[in-house]
């Protein structure tokens, strides 16, 4: 049975949906990493509890809006403390030790999600009504049209960021040159708790506005964070452009691996292209080749 | 203290009392370990505590392997689980589903969890630090997807019932004490072969490959050899592990070989001390152990898992043997100096 | 009668993104020589060492050792050629102990594997009898018979740590010993000691490379020496012919304020 291109083309929708939120998550990967060489596996969790606390918001008879806003800000804070109470009483340790870390932030934080919202999903009401456009036989939900937009503003707001102000250009210096930065007077563990928080920033909404179309789960960090990881390797790993590459092309592949081929192994797509990055070109597609 | 000062003394702290291991009683160690483990069933008296007994068994054989890998010879793996699943599901397949000799499962699932070590270790042990870490992890994943989604062979998440028990010379094991048996003889051997093979020729290798890559490459060692040398042994390890597992529990199934225990396998080595082999027992035991109790917590165990989990890699990075070790130390320091200041 | 060389480098060539770090580097060592390599820091020393041990791949250019093509090898293929060395920040496996170290050296003497390892077979045993007291005597040579061998390599001394690795690459029966700056942290006493025994070494037949900063070490041990600047070969000789040499001169000179 072979694919109508209007087929293709919905692929292609929820392709490209999907892959700005892996590409939200891949750039908090990427920030961390950038700024401490870690690789973050509670980046996931960041997303899950995006989603839930919008959710509470939105039951609260919160406006969306402020719902959503609300839980940014509370995911936020949970990064931060992340990094004040579990990274940095451990900056000097092996890398085994800052993995098992940063599983075990991943393992709490799924466990205090499931005490406070229960095991089973939740929905989240579309941000403004579940009405499809039609474009060449394929349908666009309002809620795609959302997370594009709302990644795409985010992705200009973090461009101002580093281009244009004082914080977010000393974060770029101290990922490139921690030492140096330091030296110009720049904090550093400040700039790292900031990442970890910017990065917490960046889950959460990733969670927020997912969520209606994914429900809201306590469990929906663990792929998540793993497939926005595979993102971030397929684009270049600490390349903050390649986050995003990465991103939308896993969607893509996802989505049009899923349709056409088997639907089951549609998890294992992701980890497939995970591996034949790592194996085949490490850096990256767009990564600069690192020492 | 810097890292590479505080990896210096872990170094040493490792080294001294391995030196004096050597010449002590240590040579003989199974002897009194052996007496040990055949006694324990006395002690335990109910079969639940031979069931958990058999549990830290088994896994303490996965953890040894993961010790050779990740202590020894300073890699790391973070898709363990599907060396143990393969392992498990050769023997759920060849003495469940087609009613073969167990036996023949244990080897095929030992054969097969090498061979698939040695396809997925050439490639993957050429990366390094996160990124070895990633792809093991990705491997991990991508196999327990297959064991879910192969339908045809593995009954996906209905699971193979493995009800055709292990027997030795005539007699079947059956029953949780003889099983217990089996698992501690095979415990026993494992901590003898890999003690064996850490103070030889090929362990020295390795270990030199974790000491310094470049000064092993250029004193001959082919490290990239070693390095898949010793994932191969871990996953061969695992795998007779996971046909203990399919024996014991009965019933094998996909969710049982996913993230969360090749985390669990992970944190029960860094727990007993990466570099030891009795730290595998003893990280396996407390983690097995702790897991178990943390059960009757509900919905807060995982809330404690993973707050113990970070508070002990912050505070006790080099697990619970090197940490115990050095809260002793910095006592006697600061009992001897109120010695001097008070006394 | 050609003379019996151990290593012979011909055009060797390296580049480091836009930096070239050797340019077309050619000299041979002799079988029975010790001689020098020296020149100003960033002359491209190491980085040769570094080529000749495979820790870096050639951009152009030949290595033989022994007539043998060491070219493209990887580090433990030229090891097995019988090319050893030491390292400037002196690598030791700090996980061992002191008479590991040393036998690590011996690696490729050995035929133990895996199973002859795990099952403790007796020819694995009387191998590692073999290796063990061959590794001792090593220890012995380099001055440090009087150490436990037991002990962690990580708690000697700066200067017994340096004396140990050279332990380690003697293990392995070199033909050719490279020293990347054997004397670097130690005391006058410490090196003439090193001088002494890198005499000892080459009396044992094995043919030595060294690279020093020590200019009186060199002068003192040396048969010949060839000076490098900016991966250069601006001069090959005798100790004093080369001292004397004004292009070598200028480049030291050039360095220094």
């Amino acid at each position: 049975m072979s694919p109508t291109a209007s087929q293709l083309l919905q692929y292609l929708v929820s392709g490209l949906t999907l892959g700005s939120v892996y590409a939200m998550i891949a750039l908090g990967f990427t920030l961390i990493h950038n700024a401490t060489g870690i690789v973050n596996f509670a980046q996931g969790e960041f997303v899950a509890l995006g989603a839930l606390m919008a959710v509470s918001g939105a039951a609260a008879g919160l406006p969306m809006p402020v719902a959503v806003l609300a839980a940014v800000a509370g995911v936020t804070l949970v990064g931060a403390a992340l990094e004040r109470v579990a990274i940095r009483p451990a900056r000097e340790a092996t890398v085994i030790t800052l993995v098992i870390i940063t599983i075990g932030a991943s393992i709490f934080l799924r466990g205090i999600a499931m005490w406070v919202w229960g095991p089973d999903a939740l929905p989240l009401r579309h941000f403004s009504g579940e009405h499809p456009i039609v474009v060449a036989g394929a349908s666009v939900l309002p809620q795609h049209l959302w997370i594009v937009g709302i990644v795409l503003v985010t992705m200009l707001a973090l461009w101002l960021l580093g281009e244009r102000t004082q914080v977010g250009k000393a974060m770029r210096a101290c990922a490139v040159n921690r030492e140096a930065a330091q030296l110009v007077g720049i904090p550093a563990s400040r700039m790292v708790m900031l990442s970890f928080a910017l990065s917490a920033t960046l889950g959460g909404l990733a969670g927020a506005i997912v969520a209606p179309l994914a429900m809201a789960q306590y469990n929906m960090g663990i792929m998540l964070g793993l497939k926005g990881f595979a993102s971030a390797i397929l684009g270049g790993m600490g390349n903050p452009l390649g986050a995003v590459v990465g991103g939308l092309l896993l969607g893509t592949l996802e989505s049009l691996g899923a349709g056409l081929l088997w639907s089951g192994f549609k998890d294992a797509i992701a980890f497939a292209i995970l591996l034949i990055v790592l194996l085949a070109r490490p850096t990256g597609l767009l990564g600069r080749r690192s020492a | 203290m810097t890292a590479r000062e505080r990896t210096t003394e872990a170094a040493r702290a490792q080294a001294r009392p391995a030196a004096r291991a050597a010449g002590a009683l240590t040579r003989h160690w199974w002897l009194p370990a052996g007496a040990g483990a055949a006694a324990l069933p006395l002690v335990l008296r109910d079969s639940y505590g031979l069931h958990l007994a058999v549990l830290v068994g088994i896994n303490a054989v996965v953890v040894l392997g993961l010790n050779l890998l990740m202590g020894y010879a300073g890699q790391v793996s973070l898709g363990q689980a599907a060396f143990v699943g393969i392992g498990a599901y050769a023997s759920a397949v060849i003495s469940g589903s087609l009613g073969l000799s167990p036996w023949l499962g244990v080897a095929a699932g030992i054969g097969l969890g090498a061979t698939t070590a040695a396809l997925v270790g050439a490639p993957l042990l050429k990366l390094r630090g996160h990124y070895l870490a990633m792809g093991t992890l990705g491997f991990g994943m991508i196999a327990n997807i297959v064991m879910a989604q192969w339908q045809g062979l593995t009954r996906g998440d209905r699971g193979i019932s493995v009800r055709a028990p292990l027997s030795v010379a005539g007699l079947a094991l059956d029953t949780e004490l003889r099983r217990y048996y089996l698992v501690a003889a095979v415990v026993l051997a494992a901590m003898v072969v890999a003690a064996n093979i850490i103070d030889s020729r090929v362990g020295r290798a390795m270990r030199a490959v974790h000491g310094s890559e470049v000064a092993a490459a250029v004193s001959g060692v082919d490290t990239q050899r070693y390095k898949v040398r010793v994932f191969v042994l871990s996953g061969a390890l695992a795998a007779l592990a996971g046909s203990l597992y399919a024996h014991h529990s009965g019933y094998v199934n996909p969710d049982s070989f996913g993230f969360h225990y090749s985390i669990l396998l992970v944190v029960m080595a860094v727990l007993g001390g990466m570099s030891s082999i009795g730290g595998a027992l003893v990280g396996a035991a407390a983690v097995t152990l702790i897991n178990e109790q943390l059960r009757w917590f509900q919905e807060f165990s995982t809330i404690i898992f993973g707050a113990l989990l970070m508070g002990m890699m912050v505070f006790l990075p080099s697990g619970i043997w090197a940490g115990a070790a050095g809260i002793v130390r910095r006592l006697g320091r600061l009992r001897r100096a109120g010695r001097r200041d008070g006394a | 009668m050609a003379p019996d060389v151990v290593i012979e480098l011909r055009e060797v060539t390296k580049r480091f993104g836009g930096l070239v770090a050797v340019n077309q580097l050619s000299f041979s060592v002799e079988r029975g020589q010790i001689k020098a390599l020296i020149g100003p820091n960033g002359a491209g020393k190491t980085t040769a060492f570094n080529l000749i041990t495979g820790v870096h791949s050639l951009d152009a250019g030949e290595i033989m050792v022994e007539g043998k093509r060491a070219t493209g090898l990887p580090s433990h293929a030229v090891a097995a050629l019988g090319v050893a060395r030491t390292f400037q920040n002196v690598e030791l496996f700090l996980n061992m102990s002191v008479l590991e170290n040393v036998m690590v050296g011996e690696h490729t003497w050995g035929r133990a594997g895996m199973l002859g390892a795990a099952l403790r077979l007796r020819a694995m045993r009387r191998e590692e009898a073999r290796l063990s007291a061959r590794a001792r005597e090593c220890l012995e040579l380099v001055g440090l018979g009087k150490i436990e061998p037991e002990r962690p390599a990580g708690s000697l001394s700066f200067g017994e740590q340096r004396l140990l690795e050279i332990a380690r690459a003697l293990a392995s029966e070199p033909k050719l010993l490279l020293l990347d700056e054997p004397a670097a942290g130690l005391s006058s006493a410490e090196g003439a000691r090193l001088a002494e025994l890198v005499q000892q070494i080459r009396g044992l037949g094995v043919t030595v490379l060294l690279v020093d900063h020590d200019m009186d070490l060199v002068m003192e041990i040396s048969d010949e020496v060839v000076v490098l600047d900016h991966g250069e070969k601006i001069a090959e000789g005798t100790p004093r012919a080369v001292q004397s040499d004004p292009r070598v001169i200028a480049a030291y000179l050039g360095e220094e304020v």
